[in-house]
């Protein structure tokens, strides 16, 4: 069910590329996204557990990589790049954590309550990762990281005062990175007084408001957007909520909003219903990554909160972002295959027994 | 080995209600933008998207009196370059070589005007002639967009410049009649509305709508180009002859105020002019209407008129000059130290004698107390005359009720000092006197033709009376006596023409006295019954010392003589007369 909403999706998203350049492009990864969702969806997903670590070391070496050998682009070093293939680490680097941080809170067990074997080495890998992705910079992914690590965190069963201590200095330094960089800086003074300066900072901001506004219920019809014609940087990116609202109107943006929602929810049942701690906690993980992703781009666009120039999961173009979700896709997939196996299938198929086990995480 | 179990948690639910409620903020905020705030961003849409381009109107041409082309439009383009189309290198590269070598210009020029403008379209260059921004047009080169404009052309070259003036890249007037008249002669510019990119080009759906302009009207002068270049041309003469550094030469229909030729110096020069010269506001005033000066003893005839309408004098009241006149201990002499002995007052106009300007000034005022002042202001002394050109200077009379006022003022104004003047406040005031006493508005345009055809005159004006009707014909015989007497051949007297004039030398008023530099002046007219043409002829600071009557009268004669033959005035004397 999920793998058809993406692909619908993407073959929705033929229609708001206009240059074919970059439908093909995408339709490329798409499809080489989706074969991977059905074969990741039909795998295993505990045949990636005691893969974790070696997909952290090769995501973290990759993060530094970017960061001496990266392409540069638009003010910060994104790209890892040979001519046309470009990865992105930092897309995939949520996957990674995810992976990771879940098999090592499910290793954890009860002691994720305690402060020593559960607080501080958390706070240690995520803030090791953040601060690699910020130092790109990349904003809106680590606040991504930060969204989903803490969710997961939560799930797997930290206390209370654990998860205030964690809000409170996210949200602390968060105000400090916002405020730091320069362009971050003049987002959010976009935000809060883009009127000042329409054809500076304020531009995005306003001709995405002024889009969706002028799409109304109705929308402009397909294809006829105004705003895709340069008014809106990155229009078949991160604007690409906009265009969607300009020409299809409320009637499509609603019923989007509500599909992300669904998603989420079923992300969640996944979660709860999995069969073990590995597998709820990478659903809750993914889970989470697509709903705050898709949130913290729409509610950048709308103007509910800052724009921090986040992808929308699916639809915007972005061969290595939609990449990464449509592998999540098919852990998730996956993960529901198995959860929902009555027959206990998984538990007398246990991943150890089918396989040649090189190396576990110890167990504490 | 045992399999770990998941935790039964509904703890997945907290993170779904943060979600689901800030999803419930979005479609909240959604339903705001698309809904309730529909038509405010639709209205901003539109804006923004609407490219408007305004659509010059055709500026009304600028005629002579006898319809002669003066200033006229021809259509011409803007040529501007959209920054966005010229970032990918190759479009550049390709599009300014083709543009540069159109343009005569320097392709990497080109390219980096662009590229460091921080407009979307960024203006190249302005008022292409017409074949070159139609090829350009049909090149169709990538970036460039051509906009129609106008360009304004003057098939006079020169002549007329100072009273025609130009106008700005905007097609906004910047001197002269196009500045005066900006308002009817550019029309009502047009509006093309089209949606577009931000790159300015038309959004390939979007609607066109576009308000036509309306043109401007023609404007017709009272200027003679004919009489125009004679004057601009015995004036350009006159300064040469007398080593002065500038003057002016206006000619006037007395009875009417229309200016027939109106030429100054310095002064606006199409030919020469360069608008990067940081003297060049000195060259775009009109000097005749914004420049005062002290007209000396041509204010000799507003004295005498204002003297002989009180009933003060008459043309023969004599009085006795002893080459001094004694106002409260200061004594004041005539120009030339002379001793005149018993003279009338047309004796006192011909000599010019300043004590006799006095004398008639005194009898006014013991007639008529504070008359002199009174007459000054009914002739249009220190305020604006009401001529059509822009920055009109007012005049300055030292008022018995100033400050700094003492009686000696009121016997040099009689005789043109403590008052200044501008040139055409001056004419205005002699033409009152020979005119029939009518103080009229000096206009430069004579009538309007709309587009489609229909001409609006403009009627003479009169602005007040300032003497009687026989005051008036006595002036004129007066004046006539002075360049017409027994006594001597006076350089100010035309050939074939009865006339009447008087000459001004003015020294230039210096803070604490007076300075050695001079202004001659004659002020003169002709026919003398029914005056055709009034002329000021003003020399500044002639290095060669002639008075007025000796460097400017000969001027007006002969320009007297000149324009009216080609006005198909007929002569009334000398030897065409006689030869009837």
């Amino acid at each position: 069910m999920v793998a058809v909403y993406s692909s619908s999706f993407v073959i929705a998203l033929a229609k708001f590329g206009d240059p074919y350049y970059f439908v093909i492009r995408q339709a490329i990864w798409g499809a080489m996204g989706v074969i991977l969702l059905v074969a990741l969806a039909r795998t295993d997903y505990r045949r990636l557990r005691p893969l974790a670590v070696p997909i952290m070391v090769l995501t973290i070496g990759a993060l530094l990589a970017v960061l001496v050998v990266g392409v540069e682009g638009g003010g910060a070093r994104r790209w890892l790049g040979v001519g046309e293939l470009t990865v992105q680490p930092a897309e995939f680097a949520k996957l990674a954590v995810i992976i990771y941080l879940a098999a090592w809170l499910a290793s954890k067990g009860e002691s994720v309550r305690s402060l020593e074997h559960g607080l501080m080495p958390f706070v240690i890998i995520i803030g090791a990762v953040s601060v690699l992705i910020m130092l790109q910079p990349n904003l809106g992914t680590t606040v991504i990281i930060l969204a989903i690590t803490v969710t997961m965190f939560w799930v797997a069963g930290a206390s209370f005062l654990q998860m205030l201590a964690l809000g409170v200095t996210g949200l602390g330094s968060l105000a400090v990175l916002a405020t730091m960089a320069g362009y971050r800086a003049d987002r959010l003074s976009a935000f809060f007084s883009a009127e000042t300066d329409p054809l500076g900072n304020g531009f995005q901001t306003l001709q995405s408001l002024i889009a969706i506004g002028n799409g109304g219920i109705h929308g402009l019809g397909l294809g006829a957007s105004r705003a895709k014609f340069f008014y809106i940087p990155e229009s078949h990116t991160d604007g690409v909520f906009a265009i969607i609202g300009e020409e299809m109107g409320l009637l499509a943006t609603i019923p989007l909003l509500l599909l992300y929602m669904i998603l989420m929810f079923r992300g969640f049942q996944v979660a709860r219903r999995a069969r073990d701690d590995f597998g709820q906690l990478i659903a809750t993980g993914i889970t989470t990554w697509i709903t705050a992703q898709a949130l913290l781009n729409i509610g950048g666009i709308t103007r509910v909160i800052p724009l921090t120039g986040v992808p929308l999961p699916f639809l915007s173009y972005g061969s290595n972002a939609l990449a990464a979700v449509l592998l999540a896709m098919g852990v998730l997939i996956s993960i529901s295959r198995y959860g929902n196996d009555r027959g206990g299938y998984m538990d007398s198929h246990p991943v150890e027994k089918r396989r040649v086990v090189k190396k576990r995480e110890p167990r504490s | 080995m045992s399999h770990p179990k998941a935790r039964p948690t509904r703890r997945v639910w907290l993170p779904a209600f943060f979600f689901g409620a800030f999803a419930l903020v979005i479609c909240a905020r959604l339903v705001q933008l698309q809904v309730i705030e529909h038509d405010t961003y639709a209205a901003r849409a539109k804006a923004e998207l609407s490219g408007s381009q305004t659509i010059y109107a055709r500026r009304g041409a600028i005629l002579d009196r006898n319809g002669a082309v003066l200033a006229t439009s021809v259509e011409t383009w803007d040529i501007y370059v959209s920054s966005r189309s010229w970032r990918d290198p190759s479009t550049a590269a390709t599009a300014s070589a083709e543009l540069a070598r159109l343009l005569k210009a320097d392709p990497a020029a080109l390219r980096a005007e662009v590229a460091t403008s921080e407009l979307v379209d960024v203006p190249i260059r302005k008022k292409v002639d017409y074949e070159t921004g139609l090829e350009i047009v049909n090149k169709g080169l990538p970036g460039i967009i051509a906009l129609p404009n106008t360009g304004r052309v003057n098939p006079e070259g020169d002549v007329a410049a100072s009273v025609l003036g130009f106008i700005g890249t905007d097609n906004t007037g910047l001197a002269g009649i196009e500045a005066a008249y900006n308002e009817v002669l550019q029309g009502q510019p047009g509006k093309a509305i089209y949606e577009r990119d931000t790159s300015g080009e038309p959004i390939p759906y979007g609607h066109y709508v576009a308000t036509e302009p309306r043109p401007g009207e023609d404007i017709v002068l009272t200027i003679d180009r004919y009489l125009q270049q004679m004057a601009e041309e015995r004036l350009a003469a006159a300064i040469k002859d007398h080593r002065a550094v500038g003057g002016s030469i206006i000619m006037m229909d007395p009875a009417t105020g229309e200016i027939l030729a109106l030429a100054t110096s310095p002064g606006l020069v199409f030919s020469t002019l360069d608008l990067n010269d940081p003297q060049v506001l000195e060259l775009l005033r009109n000097r005749a209407v914004t420049d005062l000066y002290e007209p000396g003893s041509v204010m000799k005839i507003v004295t005498a008129a204002a003297a002989i309408d009180a009933g003060a004098v008459t043309p023969d009241t004599t009085y006795y000059d002893s080459g001094i006149a004694l106002i409260y201990d200061v004594p004041i002499k005539n120009w030339d130290d002379n001793v005149y002995g018993e003279q009338t007052m047309t004796g006192v106009l011909q000599n010019s004698i300043n004590t006799g300007a006095i004398f008639m000034m005194q009898a006014l005022e013991a007639k008529d107390p504070g008359g002199f002042q009174r007459y000054l202001d009914a002739f249009g002394f220190g305020k604006p005359t009401g001529i059509d050109l822009q920055g009109e200077a007012t005049g300055i009379i030292r008022r018995t009720t100033d400050p700094d006022y003492s009686p000696v003022d009121l016997a040099t104004q009689a005789f043109g000092q403590s008052i200044s003047v501008t040139p055409v406040q001056m004419l205005t005031a002699v033409a009152a006197a020979i005119n029939g006493g009518n103080v009229m508005r000096p206009h430069l345009v004579k009538a309007y033709i709309g587009q489609d055809g229909s001409r609006r005159e403009v009627g003479p004006e009169v602005v007040g009376r300032a003497v009687s009707a026989e005051t008036s014909a006595t002036v004129r015989g007066m004046l006539n006596k002075v360049v017409d007497s027994d006594l001597n051949i006076h350089p100010g007297n035309p050939k074939f023409y009865t006339a009447g004039g008087k000459s001004g030398t003015a020294n230039v008023p210096v803070p604490n006295g007076y300075d050695d530099t001079q202004i001659a002046s004659f002020v003169g007219f002709a026919p003398l019954d029914q005056p055709e043409i009034l002329v000021l002829v003003k020399i500044d600071e002639n290095q060669d010392g002639l008075t007025g009557t000796a460097a400017a009268g000969p001027i007006f004669a002969s320009l007297a003589d000149d324009a009216l033959r080609y006005m198909n005035i007929r002569p009334d004397k000398g030897a065409y007369v006689s030869q009837r």
